[in-house]
């Protein structure tokens, strides 16, 4: 029973969608370079990931592969507009600014990444891992593992968010914070890349054991 | 020098290294040298058609005020509906032309028709005309300069799915190069594989922001 609990909760720590699984990565390495943003993003990622994988898991079974996966990501694409409009409701600066992506020699480009949040609709989760792994669980299990996951992938994206604007922007959520040393690298894609390596080695080592690492 | 142009943006303006866009299917289709080339093949087929069959949507309908927003929150569900169309063909085809081998190549098909590199070179592809002004890329300006004037043209469309289908295959190639070494026993069991593998795109990453950047 224990074992039972503990592995629906895997999504959360062991079994981290980013860190461990290495799913979703672009949105996290292209947006996630402030703390706002990689929370829009999260919000974003949570309500349409759950939804569509708890809506997809009432599609019949016997229905080729093919038609289910393409049916996973209409539902998901329908979806994306409500989530949309819903988090541009809640903050419409954060939400505009998931458009830009930082750019050495001109800071922030403009527009640059707005695809980003669009193709959450199409993102592992939704259209392969749902079939992997969620849909082979009963349903009532497979919302709480579900839910750790998003959970899981909440928190990594907070976390990355969090580092790269203190130590690029010398700043937390805005507010500056007086940093000896900022490193502007950290905000670009290839800064987001090298740091996501760095966390996957130390949720390595946090979470997996020696032999498996 | 058109084509040297073009052989250069392959690199400058990759969806992997310069956007993340695919780097977990990239991944993938690094495991195993022998599944690189269908896996390309069928991100590039993708990529091309998508591309090919969204302008012929959008000129047909008149639809590229589609890509404005508010239209644009609509454009996933448009793109989702261009794409499962070309799966099912390829799904179709493939069943047709090859039965003895559709089992053995319909996952490879499955695993490259819903990712963030066909889509996102789709919304690439159809970007609103003042982003393009703002493209940061040298490379990206010089050589696709006249499609860019109207890139709702059949030819500037498939043009740009095709050179990004290749770019995946390029990165694929790349990271396959020295998949074994990522791998090896020499490498500090934390970070050898992913965590690895992150860190070396990131390094290809920031070599191609030096030379592209303005």
């Amino acid at each position: 029973m224990r074992d039972k609990k503990h592995s629906l909760l895997e999504g959360l720590t062991r079994k981290n969608a980013v860190l461990s699984e290495g799913m979703v990565i672009a949105p996290i390495v292209v947006l996630c370079d402030t703390l706002p943003k990689s929370a829009m993003l999260s919000l974003a990622f949570s309500l349409l990931t759950f939804l569509a994988v708890a809506i997809g898991s009432y599609y019949p079974r016997k229905l080729p592969y093919a038609v289910r996966v393409i049916l996973y990501a209409l539902t998901a694409a329908l979806l994306y507009i409500p989530v949309a409009l819903f988090c541009e409701f809640i903050s419409p600066d954060v939400y505009a600014s998931l458009g830009t992506m930082y750019v050495p020699g001109i800071e922030e480009a403009a527009s640059a990444a707005v695809m980003y949040l669009p193709l959450l609709a199409v993102n592992s989760f939704i259209v392969l891992h749902s079939e992997l792994y969620f849909y082979r669980m009963q349903r009532g299990p497979m919302l709480i593992s579900l839910l750790c996951h998003c959970l899981g992938f909440s928190l990594t994206a907070c976390l990355i968010g969090f580092l790269r604007e203190i130590l690029a922007y010398g700043s937390v959520a805005g507010h500056v914070v007086d940093m000896p040393l900022v490193m502007h690298a950290l905000a670009t894609p290839w800064g987001g890349f090298i740091l996501l390596g760095i966390l996957c080695a130390l949720h390595r080592v946090l979470f997996l054991k020696k032999e498996e690492a | 020098m058109w084509l040297l142009s073009a052989i250069i943006s392959l690199f400058t303006t990759n969806l992997i290294f310069t956007r993340a866009l695919g780097t977990s299917t990239v991944l993938a289709a690094s495991r195993n040298r022998s599944n690189l080339p269908v896996l390309a093949l069928l991100m590039t087929v993708f990529s091309s058609l998508g591309c090919l069959l969204t302008c012929i949507v959008f000129r047909l309908f008149k639809l590229q005020s589609l890509v404005e927003y508010p239209y644009s929150l609509g454009l996933p569900l448009v793109y989702t509906v261009i794409i499962s169309i070309i799966y099912c063909l390829v799904l179709v085809l493939l069943f047709f032309v090859m039965p003895d081998r559709f089992s053995g190549y319909k996952k490879y098909v499955h695993l490259s028709v819903f990712n963030c590199a066909v889509m996102g070179t789709l919304y690439l592809a159809f970007e609103p005309m003042e982003l393009l002004e703002n493209a940061w890329f040298y490379s990206d300006r010089f050589v696709f300069g006249s499609v860019y004037a109207d890139r709702f043209t059949v030819a500037g469309a498939l043009l740009f799915g095709l050179q990004e289908g290749l770019g995946f295959l390029l990165a694929a190639l790349i990271l396959s190069a020295v998949r074994e070494r990522l791998y090896d026993p020499e490498v500090p069991a934390v970070f050898r594989g992913f965590p690895a593998a992150m860190i070396y795109i990131g390094l290809i990453s920031m070599a191609i922001y030096a030379i592209t950047v303005n």
